[in-house]
């Protein structure tokens, strides 16, 4: 054993002792002896290959669920829309008048008013959202960023039947009163549908924003750029397709929102006349005119369903083309680099000694060198000088950013300072645990208590494993190609369906075809199906956040696949798991569209899975809608938001203590 | 005619390799291959980066078969075995070539269970078992000093050189023949470096040891058997150009490249 460290002194080493001489010994030891064989091995036991195959069959299937589901929601609300094309004509679909009882049933009107909602809230919410995104990430202090994100986060899981109720309550009022009509309309929808964005789109602009290289941001300081410059010229451009993705996101929650605008456009499927005048979107005529609806009225629904559901597939259609195309681009890029490189090096020669450089050459090399400089120095003294200086700007855009970020966090603050005050003096015992009483459900709201909680715990139910398992499909077992990028897709498509859509079908096929009726059940399947992608996409980040070095240990020790993954990898990626399905279940609470008309409407404690109800939500947005029992709506308001908060507190417990 | 010297050996005990050759997708990484590795002695691969040598390594005990389009031609061995036959089990080959890998990989769970997986895959239960298991091995390792009264605690609250003497231990628990290690030492601190070298030594009787280091210095402290590996061009694969006892390589490398690396001329 060779004990000295230079190769100096293993010179001398060798040098001392015998030299060797191998000759002799090569002759017996030529390598890959006659006979090879595989007596000591272990062959591959068909017990343990059956099982392992087993498992990944079961966790394909799981997978490939996101796709069926996909599938069964066009073609079920395709089927039911049928009669649109077969007896009314595609042209009267897409005719402006929206009059059921008179036999027309186009759809231009409220196409119409969908599209004027969903610009004006992302002309107000995007500006609003990526400034804020932009002071959180790169001027806020870190610590006050913090708390703001935190919040931030918090409120993207706000259902959007408060966002409705806070715009009936309050924004109306105070529309009528500039606009002088009576507040519902176009204005009063842009307010609410971009107060409800705002945290969606910053949220996502700032994982696009934290995704770009640090260095780029110091490279542009050390040559004498501002703050703003290189927001404006680095960051901002580097982070430009995350932030577009966050803008179409943005807009797809904006088109596919039911419940808020439903409560605020005055519901008349009309072009306004103005933008202060009643009118009426895709989403909020299908919630008004479902539950009474019958032959071609309800086939020209489901058209419309399928109308949002092209819109809203489009729409991942084109994220997916941006995202991918840019990663396509860079790769090519990046290898076209990486080889050009290579050659380069490959054909730079040894480096050899130079002679000495003889001393008047090096004066010329020096004199030379310092005229460049000069020249340099003189072509930038020409530059332009800008009218307003640049600190100027710096200070002046700082202070855009800072105001973007104040209106949002102010905005949203205003929201829940609104609900908790009106709300609070009406929550008690008695008002958590009492039974509605009379036509104005005066007393209690419980068994809207027990409904919510029911529907989520069985919807988690059926949806987690499924999930889970799909998502150690798609992470451990898949391989990277064509399959992979179709489950991809069918799962984006799947988060993207509009809730309404989602409830439609599942009125379609859990509550008609499958007779579950108006249930429990029907309901938690339709929101099992809403939470799969969310559940899936949580627990593929936790099991990617999970080194390959940890499972290379496992494997290196003999361990098989499925032990790898049971005993390793999911139990370090549990913490983050669990947080996913915390927030899931913060969501589906919250939800209200899909529960519409999938599990009833009717005051009733559930029992069996078969049994109808109604959830908070919906008692909400009833009471909100009728107005004569606004105590109860600002209680259950509260008590919703206390909810949906406590879970999402929960969930960021978790996340934290597993980062300790 | 071998154009390098082959390790002796008793019998066909060991590793060995034929015109070996391996494929990343339409990559072609390593090209005829051809060496035996002595038992119960220290080799350590060295070259410069992406010269294949951890390819190499990581083809020993088929880590390379959790990659998509990895390929291997040629024969590859171990005592007599081949270990690329139709129908052996990777899984079990890998319980027998244990891996320590360049970061210290603890798994987030106790050092007690950390060490205590690799028995527990093997079906071993009872608890005075794996005490016994878990406490020799960690003795082995030179780390039972340091962890005897803290068992429970979290592999991953040690320090970067316990870790990778714990990652050791773990290996050790299942009692492997061989033992690979990929750059075991470039992610710990120096002092830590001592006690794993030390440690290797120490093993390096009951086990064959395969070491891939970057540090020359590490190579001549403690291997045996040295293999140089190269990849003369870029997109051409790599290959073994000189092999044979440390001393004489470090004292006349037999070719003018092995002498240009281990001078530090390049890599």
């Amino acid at each position: 054993m060779a004990n000295s460290a230079s190769p100096e002194n293993l010179k001398n080493a060798v040098k001392e002792s015998q030299p060797i001489t191998t000759k002799t010994r090569l002759a017996d030891i030529e390598p890959m002896p006659a006979g090879v064989h595989t007596r000591n091995l272990k062959a591959v036991s068909r017990k343990t290959l059956i099982k392992e195959r087993a498992l990944e069959w079961t966790f394909l299937g799981c997978a490939m669920l996101a796709v069926v589901a996909v599938l069964a929601i066009f073609i079920f609300t395709f089927l039911r829309a049928l009669p649109v094309l077969t007896d009314l004509g595609i042209t009267k679909f897409f005719e402006l008048e929206w009059a059921p009882t008179d036999g027309h049933f186009g759809i231009t009107a409220l196409l119409t008013g969908s599209l004027i909602v969903t610009a004006g809230a992302l002309l107000l919410g995007v500006p609003l959202a990526v400034g804020c995104a932009v002071y959180l990430t790169e001027i806020a202090r870190p610590r006050l960023s913090k708390i703001v994100s935190a919040a931030v986060d918090l409120l993207a899981g706000v259902p959007s039947v408060i966002f409705g109720f806070f715009g009936i309550v309050m924004l109306r009022p105070l529309i009528a009163h500039l606009t002088g009509g009576l507040g519902f309309g176009a204005i009063t929808a842009w307010l609410v549908l971009a107060i409800m964005i705002v945290p969606t789109i910053t949220t996502l602009t700032m994982d696009a924003l934290r995704a770009s290289p640090l260095g780029i941001r110091e490279a542009s300081y050390a040559m004498g750029a501002t703050k703003w410059q290189t927001i404006y010229k680095v960051v901002l451009p580097a982070s430009k397709v995350g932030i577009i993705n966050a803008v179409v996101l943005g807009m797809g929650r904006a088109i596919g929102e039911t419940m808020a605008v439903l409560m605020v456009v005055g519901n008349a499927p009309v072009i306004p006349s103005s933008f202060a005048a009643p009118l009426s979107t895709l989403t909020s005529q299908i919630a008004l005119d479902m539950g009474y609806s019958s032959g071609m009225h309800r086939s020209a629904l489901f058209g419309m369903g399928v109308v949002l559901f092209i819109i809203s597939a489009s729409l991942v259609g084109i994220v997916r083309f941006l995202s991918t195309s840019r990663e396509r681009r860079d790769e090519k890029k990046l290898a076209l680099e990486k080889k050009n490189a290579r050659e380069k090096a490959s054909q730079v020669d040894l480096p050899t000694i130079q002679p000495d450089v003889p001393e008047d050459k090096l004066n010329e090399a020096i004199v030379q060198q310092k005229s460049t400089r000069e020249h340099i120095k003189m072509l930038l003294s020409h530059a332009r000088k800008p009218l307003i200086s640049k600190d100027a700007t710096n200070v002046g855009m700082l202070m855009v950013f800072r105001a973007a970020a104040a209106i949002a966090s102010a905005v949203l603050l205003l929201i829940i300072i609104f609900v908790t005050i009106n709300g609070a003096p009406v929550l008690s015992l008695d008002f958590i645990f009492g039974w509605p009483r009379g036509v104005n459900a005066e007393g209690g709201i419980w068994p809207t208590i027990v409904s919510s909680l029911y529907v989520t715990g069985l919807a988690m139910l059926i949806c987690v494993p499924l999930a889970v398992l799909a998502a150690v499909y798609l992470t451990e077992y898949a391989k990277q190609g064509k399959l992979v990028n179709y489950l991809r897709f069918a799962t984006d498509t799947l988060a993207s369906v509009p809730s309404i859509v989602m409830g439609l079908f599942g009125f379609a096929l859990f509550v008609e075809v499958f007779s579950f009726g108006l249930s429990m059940l029907s309901a938690a399947l339709a929101l099992a199906l809403m939470m799969l992608p969310i559940v899936m996409r949580t627990t593929e980040e936790a099991i990617r956040a999970v080194p390959r070095y940890i499972r290379w240990g496992s494997y290196g020790l003999g361990a098989t696949k499925w032990q790898t993954v049971s005993k390793v990898v999911l139990p370090s990626a549990f913490p983050r798991i669990a947080t996913g399905i915390v927030l899931a279940i913060g969501r589906a609470v919250g939800e209200t569209a899909v529960v519409l008309y999938t599990m009833g409407q009717a005051i009733n404690m559930p029992f069996t899975p078969l049994d109808s109800g109604r959830p908070m939500t919906i008692h909400l947005y009833l009471l909100a809608n009728e107005g004569v029992n606004m105590q109860a709506a600002y209680g259950t308001a509260l008590l919703l938001m206390l909810m949906i908060l406590a879970f999402n507190l929960f969930a960021r417990w978790l996340s934290q203590r597993s980062k300790c | 005619m071998t154009k390098y010297r082959q390790a002796p050996r008793k019998g066909k005990k060991g590793f060995s390799t034929k015109d070996f050759n391996f494929w990343y997708g339409d990559f072609h990484a390593l090209t005829g291959i051809t060496l035996n590795i002595a038992p119960q002695k220290i080799t350590s691969f060295i070259g410069p980066s992406g010269c294949g040598k951890s390819t190499f390594l990581r083809c020993m005990n088929r880590m390379n078969d959790l990659i998509d389009g990895a390929r291997e031609e040629g024969l590859m061995t171990l005592d007599g075995n081949d270990i690329y036959a139709p129908g052996v089990d990777p899984v079990d080959l890998r319980r027998r070539v244990g891996m320590i890998f360049q970061q210290p990989n603890p798994f987030p769970k106790s050092i007690y269970d950390n060490v205590a997986f690799g028995p527990r895959l093997q079906g071993v239960t009872s608890k005075s078992d794996l005490d016994d298991i878990v406490e020799e091995s960690l003795k082995r390792a030179n780390l039972w000093k340091e962890v005897s009264n803290q068992l429970g605690k979290n592999g991953l609250a040690l320090s970067g050189g316990q870790q990778q003497r714990l990652c050791i231990a773990r290996v050790l628990a299942v009692q492997p023949e061989v033992l690979l290690m990929d750059e075991p030492c470039s992610a710990i601190d120096p002092t830590s470096v001592q006690k794993v070298e030390d440690l290797m030594v120490e093993l390096a009787p009951e086990m064959t040891i395969i070491i891939v280091t970057h540090n020359m210095q590490q190579a001549g402290r403690v291997s045996d058997y040295m293999a140089f590996f190269l990849q003369e061009k870029t997109g051409e694969p790599a290959t073994l150009i000189e092999y044979g006892l440390t001393k004489e390589i470090f004292a006349n490398p037999k070719d003018q490249r092995t002498e240009d690396y281990i001078t530090g001329r390049f890599g």
